[in-house]
């Protein structure tokens, strides 16, 4: 609410290139030493930085096929990504079985994919955790949960991560225009972010979840991602305001500097703190929307291993306390270390909203 | 003050015109029904034209329930039975591969096209007359006419010349109402072959007479009379319980609503306003704000009557919450911020932080399997779905509290020796209130959003719950009326904590209605 007025000495040309150049790594490098400070935001960032490891490298903890292999007069290399053909009715159980003289395999930490039902021609349902084979247990289908959650966890962030991407795409391209152009462009904006704060997010994805043909995770980014960029656009906005009024700007246009020169030279450099913070929240909120919705059974479509869906299955069989404890320790355990950090950022990086606090929009 | 609220509400007028665009998009989202049968039947037939003509005609009505057949938002050429029965007979005079369906469609017009259609007959060559009037045939079979000639195309020209000439039949609007009115009051067979007997130019004023009367036996006579003009069989038997009832007078309603154009004429000033109210987007909006907003695929209940029994719930649920999370979160703000830096503030800040980061569905069913006692039925949905607000609530609170304590006319208050109570919730509080209760408007699209997950855990028969059974059976009407309805109600939630924020504290009118507005710089 109160905004501290802008310094107003002039800075010399000098000052101007040195400000330049320094300001498009500010703001990064200057969110990661703040987060060595804050402990509890760098707690936030080693959860997610490990949650990020686990879903890269999810094919190498839990994997229907061996890591390599030698097998059958043939080595394979990483058979998990490239599923040769040879192998395709193979799982890791079926080759442990028939490995001949010679021949080895590196297996996964878990020997199971995450869509795998049954190993052996065997299919073990409801499997309480702490198993030789299934170490957190199996769900109502007999797939590994450790492998889903695991696998859950590269679905949950590819949605947000994507979806946040999206819409700050069309949340900065928006907010620059219509803080640059003004009059009509900017009501034309305004009108579209009234508009959306009108919509309960989930239950407008919901619905359009519902109305699509064939549901996928595609229209779930695109409804995600045209409905969430409002923030993003208010805040590049109010920055384009604040920097086009600022005499430095005024300068850069005066020496000549097109338009465009100055969004990507001053304003980009200046809304890249707020538009940061925006973003971690942002993939909190996704994380929890695609979690909710997948729950409710109307978001990823089935076979797709996600957090949402173990939940759901959870309400079908009340014994199985690992379906609804894990996942959901998962969803917190992301949407806490998110906010941390993002906490911690915008306490570094954008003091102008200090004593103010986001508004979830979930 | 007055000004002030009245230039905030009308901010609205462009965001319901956005948001009613938005609904309207996501409706086109709706797979066109037709679409790939048309398609698929084109492929094996290699043209629509040589298609059965009942079938084309099943395509296409499930096509306009959706006004398919309309652009999107202007019509230059509105259609009106005139035009349509002028296209059908212009058809049938050239007599090529489309004639079998454009005789089906003007037969299918019926009594409203005769007026555009016989006294035109004369003026056409005599083998195209012919045809024109062997195509009319199934209408006079439906106004009663066993007359043998009307197969022949010869003769059936000449019937149809005379039948018109004579005037025995009285085609214009203060007869057909008087006859309705007439098989009301009465209700005899012969009054209804009155009726039958102007075949589909009387269809208007039947439909809209359904809604009109309360006698049952009239109501079976409508119905029936309907049913033989249009083909369809939805009939009011005398006998039926109130609720078919009501459906079937929906459904009347609803069928008329897209098919007016086919019976109607439009001139003058109705032509106009059809270029913008005959489109998709015409349609749907002003059947939307007549508060008609069709009948749910899922059980064939009109959406309305639905919304009625099932908004009540999910409202209430919403509004306990809110101001059962007020109720807590104010006072925790105002001892965390009088306390700061206290334990007691730390842990506060540790569990209200946690709360606000808890995925409501995980808690919602955490706490429905904690509970298998029934307490209160809406206590616990109620705490699952306050559980995030509470915890956001708190925090603004605190924030705010602390931003007044460090003003100055605190520390007067203080210096004047008033006691710490009276000056934290008489001076501060009062002041720090108002920025967290004008967060009520914004909260509510996060609690309808909880509300929807919350009914569902817990199984309460709300909009919520609804919607997601109406998901599964792809019920369009009902899941773009819900979200029309909740957009509408937060709208005017923002709307009423702007106006009520600007009553309290003038200073910030200006900012409100720029956030509401374009910014005017």
């Amino acid at each position: 609410m109160s905004e501290q007025p802008p310094p107003t000495t002039r800075p010399t040309t000098f000052e101007l290139r040195t400000r330049r150049r320094a300001a498009t790594t500010n703001a990064v490098s200057m969110a990661l030493r703040e987060l060595g400070r804050n402990p509890l935001g760098f707690a936030g960032a080693i959860v997610m930085a490990s949650f990020a490891m686990v879903a890269i490298f999810a094919d190498l903890l839990a994997s229907d096929l061996p890591i390599a292999c030698h097998f059958h007069q043939t080595t394979y290399v990483l058979p998990n990504l490239t599923h040769p053909p040879a192998l395709a009715a193979y799982d890791c159980a079926r080759v442990e079985d028939e490995l001949g003289e010679g021949d080895w395999a590196l297996f996964p930490v878990v020997p199971f994919g995450p869509t795998q039902t049954s190993a052996r021609g065997r299919i073990e349902a409801l499997l309480p955790p702490f198993r030789p084979n299934h170490p957190l247990g199996t769900d109502d289908r007999g797939r590994d949960v450790f492998a889903r959650l695991v696998h859950g966890a590269r679905t949950s962030l590819t949605v947000s991560l994507t979806a946040v991407v999206a819409f700050i795409g069309i949340g900065a391209t928006l907010g620059a225009l219509a803080g640059f152009y003004g009059r009509i462009v900017d009501s034309i904006v305004s009108r579209l972010v009234e508009t959306l704060t009108a919509f309960p997010t989930l239950v407008l994805v919901l619905v359009v979840q519902a109305l699509v043909p064939h549901p996928s995770m595609g229209t779930m980014l695109l409804a995600v991602g045209l409905t969430r960029w409002t923030e993003v656009a208010r805040l590049v906005r109010a920055e384009v305001l604040l920097v086009t009024s600022q005499d430095y700007a005024l300068a850069a246009r005066a020496l000549g500097a097109r338009p465009l020169r100055v969004l990507s030279r001053h304003v980009l450099p200046n809304a890249i703190a707020p538009v940061l913070v925006a973003a971690t929240f942002g993939v909190a909120s996704v994380v929890l929307i695609e979690a909710s919705l997948t729950f409710l059974r109307v978001g990823l479509p089935p076979p797709t291993p996600s957090w949402g869906e173990m939940l759901s299955e959870a309400r079908d069989h009340t014994v199985a306390w690992w379906l609804l404890v894990l996942p959901g320790c998962l969803v917190f355990a992301t949407v806490v270390a998110l906010n941390l950090v993002g906490e911690a950022l915008r306490d570094a990086l954008d003091p102008r909203q200090q004593q103010g606090f986001e508004p979830s929009r979930r | 003050m007055l000004r002030y609220a009245l230039r905030r509400t009308l901010w609205a007028i462009p965001t319901l015109f956005g948001v009613s665009l938005l609904v309207f998009f996501v409706t086109t989202l709706i797979p066109d029904p037709a679409g790939e049968n048309v398609a698929s039947y084109a492929a094996v037939y290699g043209t629509v034209a040589k298609l059965d003509p009942t079938a084309l005609d099943a395509m296409e009505g499930r096509q306009r329930a959706h006004f398919l057949d309309l652009p999107r938002f202007f019509n230059p050429h509105p259609m009106d039975v005139k035009i349509r029965a002028e296209m059908a007979v212009a058809d049938l005079v050239r007599g090529d591969d489309g004639a079998a369906m454009s005789a089906h469609r003007l037969a299918r017009l019926g009594g409203a096209a005769l007026p555009y259609v016989v006294p035109r007959l004369d003026d056409l060559p005599p083998l195209a007359r012919g045809r024109v009037a062997v195509a009319l045939a199934p209408i006079a079979r439906r106004m009663g006419f066993g007359d043998p000639d009307l197969e022949a195309p010869d003769r059936a020209a000449l019937f149809w010349t005379h039948l018109w000439e004579d005037r025995s039949l009285d085609f214009t609007a203060p007869a057909v109402h008087r006859a309705v009115h007439r098989l009301i009051l009465h209700g005899t067979d012969l009054r209804e072959k009155e009726l039958v007997e102007v075949d589909t130019f009387a269809l208007g004023e039947i439909i809209e007479s359904m809604s009109k009367t309360e006698d049952r036996e009239a109501l079976a006579r409508l119905g029936h009379a309907a049913s033989r003009v249009t083909g369809r069989s939805v009939e009011i038997p005398v006998d039926a319980d109130p609720s078919f009832v009501r459906r079937a007078i929906a459904d009347w309603q609803e069928w008329w609503y897209v098919h007016r154009s086919d019976y109607v004429p439009l001139n003058g000033v109705d032509r106009i306003a059809a270029s913008l109210s005959e489109t998709r987007y015409g349609k749907w909006v002003l059947r939307a704000a007549t508060g008609e907003l069709g009948v749910s695929t899922r059980d064939g209940e009109p959406v309305l009557d639905k919304l009625r029994a099932r908004a009540p719930t999910t409202l209430r649920l919403t509004m306990l919450a809110m101001l059962g999370s007020y109720a807590i979160a104010i006072p925790i703000g105002v001892f965390s911020a009088w306390r700061r830096g206290h334990p007691v503030d730390r842990l506060l800040a540790i569990l209200l932080f946690a709360m606000y980061s808890l995925p409501t569905f995980w808690a919602a069913e955490l706490l429905a399997r904690a509970s298998s006692a029934a307490s209160a039925p809406l206590f616990l949905p109620v705490v699952a779905l306050a559980i995030g607000s509470l915890a956001s609530l708190s925090r603004y609170q605190r924030a705010s509290m602390l931003e007044v304590v460090r003003q100055d006319y605190i520390r007067t208050a203080r210096a004047k020796g008033l006691s710490l109570w009276r000056v934290l919730v008489v001076h501060a509080l009062r002041n720090a209130l108002l920025p967290t209760v004008t967060l009520a408007g914004l909260q509510l699209p996060v609690l309808f959003g909880g509300a929807f997950i919350v009914e569902e855990v817990f199984g309460l028969p709300g909009l919520g719950y609804e919607t997601l059974r109406a998901v599964e059976a792809h019920d369009s009407p009902w899941l773009t009326a819900t979200i029309l309805l909740l957009a509408i109600v937060t709208t005017l939630g923002l709307i009423l904590s702007d106006v009520a924020y600007g009553a309290l504290d003038p200073r910030v009118r200006e900012t409100l209605l720029d956030r509401a507005g374009s910014h005017a710089s």
